[in-house]
């Protein structure tokens, strides 16, 4: 039995060792066929079979606003791809493209031998954004030269110019260090892909799949026909929260102040700034403006260096996104977490009185109060409202600097909001006894808990921390991610992924905080340091609550801050507004944030609805495509910026036809303010007040604004021995009525409420 | 454990096939995937490099069960076959989708293909379960279709139909070998036709889907009518079929194969590197490739029959079966003479699991020769 079963055994393995021969015949047998018998046909038909893959470039998503305004988009552009080989083989053909593309025969061949033997056989693009002439006569010569053929392919296009270019971010060529980074994901070397902004953060959504078609040739390059087509997916659609309108005229309202700055007052250094507008009750951001800009669209298509060179050695850094990427002391708009700080600890109420003499030694080191004379005797909600340093270095003596440090971080300084944007924002700084030992000196001296308390001194935060802060103190202490991206559409407009507001974290504070902070707030608009900007807004249909801030950088004029929302009972907006070495944060910071207010609650025309069209767009020779005639297009159709201001909204369509033609803008702000600022004036309203009250008072409060800064310089020396680099301390700038309408002189007139106000 | 006369008595023969193999395979990988797709990563040898990597896993994989004994505990056997049927598992809910199959779990810096330790699993249990008693009895040869039936079902799964092939083809020829009489192999071959049927008329009358997909009914049809569907399902055969004949008697030369390099041959350096290898290297080439292959099965059926007891032998011959259906199919299907299924080409495709568990399954083949004879220990 067992013998028997081990017979049969062997003779399986011998039923193996047969079939095993047999395959192997059968396999061997048809090699023979295909590579000896049939092997020459094969080759022939793998010679013949020298197709060409063009890949076929997927356009990038657009990115809309919240009303579906067209912000960024893609033209058509027409590239000339060549086969090397056919070229470096053909001296006359050779010389017919140098002449054609105006690029030297050297270059060329030059060019063609860096590739690879197998990439000179493919379509490799030669010269892009080519015009039509050129087209017309390189499609005549292709019967005569084969291998060269002329393909549409969509580029980036940013019809809004240097509008919100750092949101938006740009594109260009992918990097070796992007490459590794990404691999996998079928980018290859000349691949576009997003560098900053929402280009670089949503790059995999916005990208898209490029198609590829390959082309069967013969032996001279004729195309036969097309084997094999992969069509290309175009990228994702971004739905942004930011409104069109607004961030038209946040950049717009900034743009005119800064030169209105520099022409009519001392602060002639005024050239870059802030503008960040945000939903308190979401923290969607509404619009975001970081000025000097640049224009995205000098990087598609290939940069010019000298362009490029000339924005990347500006000292003004115009890449750079001040709104996430640049860490300011705060000043004054610090104030109220000093404040917040005080309350909460218990070491301070609402009934609490203080008097300013205008300076007091703290220490042995003398600290002084923005105003000379002092605010006499005031209450907790006067001295934010007035701003008053006395006040606040009170406050801090009895927090500490520890009590400052552990509010400013639960109203989010010192971290990350959040906010999805490239390059990532910075953490600021909040600079606590405990940083200090850690990073410069263990030793802590009294005046710089009262210049932390004034936002001066080892503090950095950044704009979106401030926004954010400032939303918190308006939504009762919910701290909303900030978030700019609302939907993620596919082309056809199918919603791959839907962004909702989200809370990180919520504070709890007593309710006779809030109440006072937002109090001082309120009447740092209606009776305070910013009641000379609000001069004739109707403060009583519309309050505003916010706080002005006048940062000293040693070696530099003053940054103006002006942080603030409304309405001050319901907000609905956040609003800052930056200024480097603007001067006070009334005069240099809160015209913008009071102007972006007026379009935002119908009470001024958006002026800038004009749609710049930038002047780049016009040359290119692409004009026709569909793509690019959207923005100008929809925008008069379906904008209705009507529903907000129905009433001095009547003549809008007519006024923008003509508008959006015109191309050039934004190049010449100076002489467009006069034009623009013409409703204002003739506001009767508003502008009584103004003319008069200036005239009288004008002498008076010219000296005082200049004496300002002058007569802060010494007073910074004196406690300066160990605080390095920073002015030791917080003045309130002087405040100013609504400055771009008025001459120099009468800006100062301003003064006048203030000096009213019976605290002194 | 460690003795001196085991490395005397190691089969160098089949050491030397498989080193040749390697080096082959590593050759035409980078030929393949230099000019163009490595390219992608930015670097010409990424391919290469991340192959080597599995190579040097696979040579310590192999070294590993030279040395120690290839017989399994019942204990071992049955956590073998619980870590098979987990990575499968795992794989279903973690794996990585590619081109429509779940089939790679991602560890960062590589993946791993749980199918592909699934045959040298399963090809260890199977052959434990097969040598413990006769198989000719009903209830022993429903619990060897049981023992096959989970992993193969969540192979099917992720769908993965080459390796189920793979799995059904050598548990069968294990079956065979364990001496399953013919009688019952005519009772299986009828219950399959049976079932085929019912499923058909399932299909057909009931409107029941078919459990496989469209794109493999089509690559059946193209095998069939290979002028159907030219750009689409009939390309890649097309493309492989010139890239094999071109090659002529003595190949295009190394790195000369515009076939894969212009974008002709899809998954040049996988599915169809065969192609490749031939364009380059022709018959001549080709040649020596099949006697390398034959030697390999043929050596490997020989440690079979030499095998000191059962449960050795058909632990060889279950490596044999692998090699024999991977090597028929793959090459069959780039000469067109099989229907297109992903399963690579042993010791040359490029793919790290594949790579070293084939490597691990020498080193099964050579544990069970030094073992042959009782002198040894």
């Amino acid at each position: 039995m067992k013998e028997q079963a081990l017979r049969r055994l062997e003779l399986r393995f011998r039923f193996f060792f047969i079939l095993i021969i047999l395959v192997f015949i059968v396999l061997l047998a048809r090699l023979w066929y295909l590579q000896i018998v049939q092997g020459e046909e094969y080759y022939a038909a793998s010679l013949g079979n020298f197709g060409r893959q063009i890949r076929i470039a997927a356009p990038r998503g657009n990115i809309y606003d919240r009303n579906g305004n067209l912000l960024v988009s893609n033209r058509f552009s027409h590239v000339v791809s060549v086969v090397p080989n056919d070229f470096l083989k053909n001296p006359e053909a050779l010389r017919f493209l140098s002449d054609l593309l105006e690029i030297p025969e050297t270059e060329l061949v030059a060019r063609f031998e860096k590739l690879k033997s197998s990439q000179r056989e493919q379509y490799v693009p030669v010269k892009h954004d080519v015009s039509p002439e050129v087209i017309g006569r390189i499609l005549e010569a292709r019967l005569d030269f084969p291998g060269v053929t002329v393909e549409q392919y969509p580029v980036r296009s940013y019809p809004l110019g240097e509008v919100a270019a750092h949101l938006f971010g740009h594109i260009g060529e992918i990097n070796q260090e992007e490459l590794a980074q990404m691999r996998g994901l079928g980018y290859r070397l000349g691949d576009l892909v997003g560098k900053m902004g929402l280009e670089k953060t949503y790059e995999t959504y916005l990208r898209g799949t490029d198609g590829l078609r390959i082309l069967q040739v013969d032996s001279v390059g004729q195309h036969l026909q097309v084997l094999d087509e992969i069509g290309f997916a175009p990228g994702q659609n971004l739905h942004l929260t930011l409104d069109l309108e607004l961030q038209l005229e946040a950049e717009k309202a900034l743009s005119e102040h800064l030169v209105w700055l520099r022409e009519n007052t001392e602060y002639t250094a005024a050239s870059a700034g802030v503008v960040v507008v945000m939903d308190p009750r979401s923290g969607a951001i509404l619009a975001m403006v970081s000025y000097p800009r640049f224009d995205p669209n000098i990087f598609v298509g290939g940069a010019s260096q000298e362009v490029l060179g000339g924005l990347l050695n500006d000292p003004l850094r115009p890449f750079t996104n001040r709104v996430t990427r640049e860490g300011y002391m705060p000043g004054s708009t610090f104030k109220p977490v000093t404040v917040i700080a005080a309350l909460e600890e218990g070491v301070t109420g609402p009934n609490q009185s203080f008097v300013c003499k205008g300076m007091d030694r703290i220490h042995g080191a003398l600290f002084r109060c923005w105003k000379q004379e002092g605010h006499g005797v005031l209450n907790l909600v006067e001295g934010l409202a007035h701003s008053c340093n006395m006040v606040l270095a009170e406050l801090a003596r009895e927090v500490g600097p520890e009590g400052i440090a552990k509010y400013a971080r639960l109203l989010g300084f010192g971290a990350p909001t959040g906010l999805e944007l490239h390059p990532l924002e910075l953490s600021g700084l909040i600079g606590d006894p405990d940083y200090k030992r850690k990073t410069r000196d263990p030793r802590w001296y009294p005046i710089e808990t009262v210049h932390l308390s004034v936002g001066q001194g080892f503090i950095q935060v950044t704009p979106i921390q401030l926004v954010q802060a400032f939303a918190v103190i308006a939504n009762g202490g919910k701290h909303y991610q900030p978030w700019v991206v609302q939907r993620i559409e596919t082309a056809d407009g199918r919603v791959i992924k839907e962004f909702s507001p989200q809370i990180t974290r919520e504070i709890q504070l007593k309710p006779t905080t809030w109440e006072l902070v937002r109090e001082g707030l309120e009447k740092t608009v209606s009776t305070g340091t910013a009641r000379g900007a609000f001069w004739g807004f109707p403060l009583d249909r519309i309050p505003v609550a916010g706080k002005t801030g006048t940062a000293q950088i040693y070696g530099k004029e003053d940054y103006a801050f002006f942080a603030s929302y409304a309405p001050a009972d319901n907000p609905e907006l956040v609003i800052l507004v930056a200024v480097e070495e603007g001067g006070s944060g009334s005069l240099g910071a809160a015209p913008v944030a009071r102007r972006l207010y007026e379009v935002y609650f119908g009470l001024r025309k958006p002026a800038a609805s004009s749609r710049q069209q930038p002047a780049k767009e016009a040359k290119t020779p692409a004009e026709k495509t569909p793509a690019e005639k959207t923005p100008a297009e929809k925008t008069p159709a379906e904008k209705t910026p009507v529903e907000k201001t129905p009433v001095e909204k009547a003549p809008a369509p007519a006024e923008k036809k003509p508008v959006v033609k015109e191309t050039p803008a934004e190049t010449a702000p100076a002489e467009k303010v006069q034009v623009e600022r013409v409703p204002v004036e003739k506001n009767p309203e508003e502008k009584a007040p103004v003319e008069k009250a200036p005239v009288e008072e004008a002498p008076q409060e010219q000296t005082l604004v200049e004496e300002a800064p002058g007569q802060e310089t010494p007073v910074g020396e004196a406690p300066l021995n160990e605080v390095p680099e920073e002015g030791p301390l917080g003045e309130e700038g002087v405040p100013v009525e609504e400055p771009p309408d008025a001459p120099v002189q009468e800006v100062t007139g301003e003064e006048a409420p203030v000096d009213e106000n019976p605290v002194g | 454990m460690w003795d001196r006369r085991l490395l005397r008595n190691l089969d160098y023969q089949l050491l030397l096939i498989v080193a040749l193999l390697v080096a082959i395979g590593l050759l035409t990988v980078y030929s393949a995937t230099r000019s163009n797709i490595a390219l992608d990563y930015g670097d010409p040898s990424f391919f290469l490099k991340k192959q080597l990597a599995s190579v040097v896993l696979g040579v310590l994989g192999m070294a590993f069960v030279i040395f120690f004994d290839y017989r399994l505990s019942d204990l071992a056997a049955h956590l073998i076959y619980l870590i098979n049927l987990g990575l499968l598992t795992l794989v279903l809910f973690f794996g990585s989708e590619v081109s429509g199959a779940k089939a790679w779990l991602n560890f960062g810096v590589f993946s791993l293909q749980p199918a592909e330790l699934s045959k040298l699993f399963l090809i260890l249990t199977l052959a434990k379960f097969l040598s413990e008693k006769d198989i000719n009895t009903p209830k022993r040869l429903g619990l060897a279709f049981l023992h096959l039936l989970p992993p193969l079902a969540l192979i099917l799964l992720q769908p993965d139909f080459g390796t189920a092939m793979v799995f059904v083809f050598f548990f069968f020829v294990m079956l065979f070998m364990a001496g399953l009489k013919i009688r019952y192999f005519i009772w299986i071959l009828v219950v399959v036709l049976i079932l085929a049927a019912a499923m058909g008329i399932a299909h057909f009358v009931f409107d029941v889907p078919l459990p496989i997909k469209d794109y493999q009914i089509n690559r059946l049809l193209v095998f069939i009518d290979p002028g159907r569907d030219p750009a689409g399902a009939g390309w890649s055969v097309r493309q492989a079929v010139i890239a094999v004949g071109s090659g002529r008697f003595f190949g295009k030369g190394l790195f000369q194969n515009t076939q894969g390099q212009l974008g002709f041959l899809p998954e040049k350096h996988t599915d169809f590197i065969f192609g490749v290898f031939c364009e380059e290297w022709g018959f001549f080439g080709a040649f020596i490739l099949l006697g390398l292959y034959f030697f390999l099965i043929w050596r490997s059926l020989r440690i079979a029959q030499q095998a000191k007891e059962k449960y050795g032998a058909l632990v060889a011959v279950g490596v044999m079966a692998v090699f024999l259906v991977h090597v028929l199919e793959n090459i069959g299907m780039n000469m067109q003479i099989m229907p297109v299924t992903g399963i690579p080409l042993p010791f040359i495709s490029y793919g790290g699991s594949a790579m070293t568990v084939n490597l691990i399954f020498i080193g099964l083949l050579e544990s069970i020769w030094v073992r042959r004879q009782k002198i040894l220990f």
